[in-house]
Formats: C-alpha cells, sequence, structure tokens
C-alpha cells in the first residue's frame, strides 16, 4: 500500500484544516527550494496541534549562516515532534545532523539534488545512503523513477509538478525582502514565438507537470496543499 | 603591481590550437575534457583522445602550466569509462581532476587514484560542513559554485585549511539558476532557455540576474577573502573564450591594485564597457 503525505509550507499551516489532512498519514513541512520556507517549533507545533500523524521536515541548500540556525531550530523541533524526518539536499546538513544525533534522525535525499543522484551508480547509490542514514529518495520525474534500478532504496513521488531549475534570485521578493508572499501560489509561465510550452513558477523554482502515475516500486506519494491535492491524486491514479 | 597578490587565471580549453594560444599569452593554469566523458556543459569544445590531452600537458608542462582534467559528471552508463579515462590520465602525469559527482569522486578513492581533486562549481557544495564532507573525498580545491555571493564563500572557507578556491568571472559567465541542478535545455550553450522572453499573467517576464556591477563587487571581495583563481569556462565559441580571457586578465591586474571597492568597482566597470562593444559584435556575427 502507498503511503501518502500532504506537503505545506508554514505560512500555510495556520489556515489548515482538519479535513485537509483527512486521508494522508503524514505531513511535509518546509520546502525544498526555499530557505526562507523553513519551519519554526511553532509551526510544528500548531500542525501537530492540528493532528498530522507524522511530519517530514523540507530543507533547502543551505550556506553556512542558516544551516547554523536550521540546526538549533532542528533540535527544537524534535523535541516537539520527537521521530520527525527530514528532508535533505546539502550534504552538511546531512553530515551535521548524522554528527548531533548519532543517525538516529531518519533522513531523506530530497529534491532537487535526487534528481542529479539518480543518473549516479546504483550500487554507490546503495552504499551511500547506508553509510549516511539517509532511509527514502524524493522524486518527482516518471522517467528517472522508472528507469532506477536501485532496488533497495525506497522512493517517494512528488506531484504534480516535476522539477526544472532554481533560481536565487526570487522573482516573488519585492525590493530583496522576502515576505513569503509565495506560498501555495503557482504562478503558469508561457513561452513565446518561436517557443512554444508552459512551464511553472513556485516559490523560487521551476517546474513541469507530473500527472504520471507513480511509477512501480513507488512507497509513498506526496501531494502540496495549494496545488490541488486531491484533484491530482485523482488524475494520477494515485 | 606585485606578483604576489596577483590572482591566477584558469581557462578551459578544447583544441591544440586555444592550447598553443593560451599558452603564448602567459595563462597560468588550464583545463580540457575529452568528448567521452560528459561533462554537463553545454556547447564545451573537448578533446578527442587520452592521447591529445597527455600532449597538451606535455605542452603546457614544458611552459611551467598545470593541466587539469573536467570530468564533472560521470552518470552509472559512464562511470567505469570515465574512472579508466581518469587512471589513465593520472598515470599520464596531469595535474589534477575537476569532479562534481560523489559517485565519481568515491570510484576513484576505492581505488586509490592519487590526484590534485578540484570540486567543480557545479557541485551543491556552500557551507564549511559540504566542504569538510568532500575534503572526506580528498578534495583539496574548490571552484566556487556561482550563485554563491563571496559572504557566504567566505564563511565557508574559513577554518578550511589548505583548501583553495576558485571563482568565474561572473558578470560574463553566470547562470541564473542553480547550473549544476537546472535541467533547462541550454541548446548547446548558444540559445540559453534562461534568456529567453516569457510570459506570467499577461505580462513579459524573464529570469533575473544581478547586474554587472554586483558581480564585479563580488570578485573583489572574493579576492579579499583569499580566492586565489579566476576560472574562463568552455563556451562554444574559442573568440568568445578568448575574450572572457582578455577582460579576466585586465581584472586580475586591477584587483592586484590597492584600490577600495568603490576604486575598483569604478575602473572594473569601465574595463567591462571597453569589451562590451566587442561581445556585443562577437554576439551579432554569431
Amino acid at each position: 500500500m502507498i503511503e501518502r503525505a500532504l506537503s505545506v509550507t508554514p505560512p500555510e499551516v495556520r489556515g489548515l484544516r482538519p479535513k485537509d489532512l483527512a486521508g494522508y498519514g503524514r505531513v511535509y513541512l518546509g520546502s525544498e527550494f526555499c530557505r526562507n520556507l523553513l519551519p519554526s517549533a511553532d509551526d510544528v507545533r500548531a500542525l501537530k496541534d492540528k493532528g498530522a500523524a507524522e511530519l517530514t521536515v523540507l530543507t533547502p541548500l543551505l550556506p553556512a549562516a542558516p544551516l547554523k540556525a536550521f540546526l538549533k531550530t532542528f533540535d527544537r523541533i524534535l523535541r516537539v515532534f520527537p521521530g520527525a524526518e527530514l528532508s535533505l539536499s546539502d550534504l552538511g546538513l546531512m553530515r551535521a545532523v548524522n554528527r548531533a544525533y548519532g543517525k538516529s534522525v531518519p533522513l531523506l535525499l530530497g529534491r532537487p539534488v535526487s534528481v542529479d543522484f539518480v543518473r549516479m551508480d546504483e550500487k554507490f547509490l546503495e552504499r551511500f545512503f547506508a553509510e549516511n542514514n539517509l532511509r527514502r529518495l524524493e522524486i518527482d520525474d516518471p522517467d528517472r523513477a522508472a528507469s532506477f534500478g536501485g532496488g533497495a532504496i525506497k522512493l517517494s513521488f512528488h506531484y504534480p509538478f516535476r522539477y526544472l531549475a532554481m533560481t536565487k534570485f526570487c522573482p516573488f521578493k519585492k525590493k530583496g525582502v522576502c515576505s513569503r508572499s509565495c506560498a501555495g501560489r503557482t504562478v503558469k509561465i508561457r513561452q513565446t514565438p518561436p517557443y512554444s510550452g508552459d512551464f511553472f513558477l513556485r516559490n523560487n523554482s521551476y517546474f513541469a507537470e507530473n500527472r504520471a502515475a507513480p511509477p512501480k516500486g513507488i512507497g509513498r506519494t506526496v501531494f502540496p496543499l495549494s496545488a490541488g491535492a486531491r484533484l491530482f491524486r485523482a488524475r494520477a491514479g494515485a | 603591481m606585485s606578483k604576489k597578490k596577483r590572482m591566477k587565471i584558469q581557462v578551459g580549453i578544447g583544441s591544440r590550437e586555444e592550447l598553443d594560444y593560451y599558452l603564448e599569452e602567459g595563462v597560468d593554469e588550464l583545463y580540457c575534457g575529452i568528448y567521452s566523458v560528459p561533462s554537463h556543459v553545454e556547447g564545451a569544445r573537448n578533446f578527442s583522445t587520452v592521447e591529445e590531452v597527455l600532449s597538451a600537458r606535455d605542452a603546457a608542462h614544458k611552459r611551467g602550466v598545470k593541466l587539469f582534467f573536467a570530468a564533472n559528471e560521470a552518470s552509472k552508463e559512464f562511470l567505469a569509462h570515465t574512472v579508466a579515462v581518469i587512471e589513465e590520465l593520472v598515470r599520464g602525469g596531469i595535474d589534477g581532476v575537476i569532479i562534481k559527482d560523489l559517485a565519481l569522486l568515491d570510484a576513484l578513492r576505492r581505488k586509490k587514484v592519487r590526484t590534485d581533486y578540484i570540486l567543480s562549481t557545479l557541485s551543491y557544495c556552500i557551507n564549511p560542513e559540504a566542504l569538510a564532507f568532500y575534503a572526506g573525498y580528498g578534495v583539496k580545491r574548490v571552484a566556487l559554485p556561482e550563485q554563491l555571493r563571496s559572504s557566504e564563500a567566505a564563511a565557508m572557507l574559513r577554518g578550511a585549511r589548505g583548501v583553495k578556491a576558485e571563482v568565474f568571472l561572473k558578470h560574463r559567465e553566470y547562470c541564473v539558476n542553480y547550473n549544476g541542478l537546472c535541467f533547462l535545455d541550454c541548446h548547446g550553450g548558444r540559445n540559453p532557455f534562461c534568456e529567453r522572453r516569457f510570459l506570467a499573467a499577461g505580462k513579459e517576464y524573464r529570469m533575473s540576474d544581478r547586474g554587472a556591477a554586483e558581480h564585479l563587487a563580488d570578485l573583489y571581495d572574493h579576492r579579499r577573502i583569499g580566492v586565489e583563481v579566476l576560472k574562463v569556462g568552455r563556451s562554444p565559441e574559442k573568440e568568445l573564450s578568448r575574450l572572457i580571457f582578455r577582460e579576466a586578465r585586465q581584472m586580475v591586474e586591477l584587483l592586484a591594485g590597492d584600490f577600495t571597492k568603490k576604486e575598483f568597482l569604478g575602473r572594473a566597470l569601465k574595463v567591462k564597457g571597453s569589451f562590451d562593444v566587442l561581445y556585443k559584435y562577437l554576439k551579432e556575427r554569431s
């Protein structure tokens, strides 16, 4: 049976209703792409009060100062929600958390670096996962997921977008200041002649649509609250 | 200008002609790839065989110039071949290897291949913990990710004893998206997706970039935090690389001067302005 998870950003927690959580055994909280969407311990407490059964904390790439700050925050989060998983793209964060908690925190190799790792040698990946306490690989590309041969590695499959690129110049910022105005928003971007086709801006990243059925071997599907999770779940047949 | 304070310039080459040109021009370091080893860079010019690379190494060493090999990415179907090529090049005396993939670093470490490992700018190494992780794989030098600001680079490099750093001339060579994690189509580097015009909610939308002044101010700070190498990448056209090299040389001379940041910026923008015309001509011609 495929586990279902709901993905929310911190600004969306306040408006989350119990019925939004119905049918989801787990909540992903934070962002794999933006450091301004990291959750606080208060966000986690609010989520717990609303009935989240299991928690996965999402994190992006983190330069030195945000990394140091997040490690303190994560310590507080673990006190509120012991057993929380940590999805990461930053190998420095992986090293720091494993050193701090003796590999007791379940780690997930998150988007966007997972997209890069799945093309690597699978024997290496299985060893890398085992050595670094990585329990699951987060992916949103049906072709890459289908051709992935790392049988010992569990996969999660994200809907309804497939990652394309991530920018450091967030288009949602106003005069360089982030007010988290991107939370829950998806902007459709259209190419102009001679090119055609659409893609999407969410947070600081660009995506294509992903409506594929979950490839064989997927153990978990993840749906963002803000993209019509139930609708896409139904369309994808997940 | 003090020789001691001068940054080195490293240039990516893809042919004997370019090798000879840059050696004649007094380049400090060179790097190259070969076509059978994918290196992520779309449209990059490369050598065809290991023998050509080793011949280039001979010529470079005669001038006291180091030659590195760029392997960057080695997807599973290319891993064994890439390792074999690197082993052959290391036996042949290449000065180091530029690598992005952890799987490749791991394979070379397991095979005890000893050379200088340079972490590619395409890697996502942006903090001291990540640098320490890669140092465990023998990385001694890091080409800073383009998106890393000088203050963030300083925080990463602080305490990293013996780790050297490289930076690109970013007002000329820069990706607005994290290039190591970008899956947009750049069409061989000649028509980057990110430079196109788009529409969002009926309005024009372009992928943002920093201005040249910001990039140059960042370059000044990179030098002040101890970044030793200014890097010129392998672009689709040899004339473009030569132009960037010539501009880089002038920037290096300015950086070696005892200028304040404001003074450097004023002079650097003038240099940039004089080169803008040439870049425009080159773009129109191609």
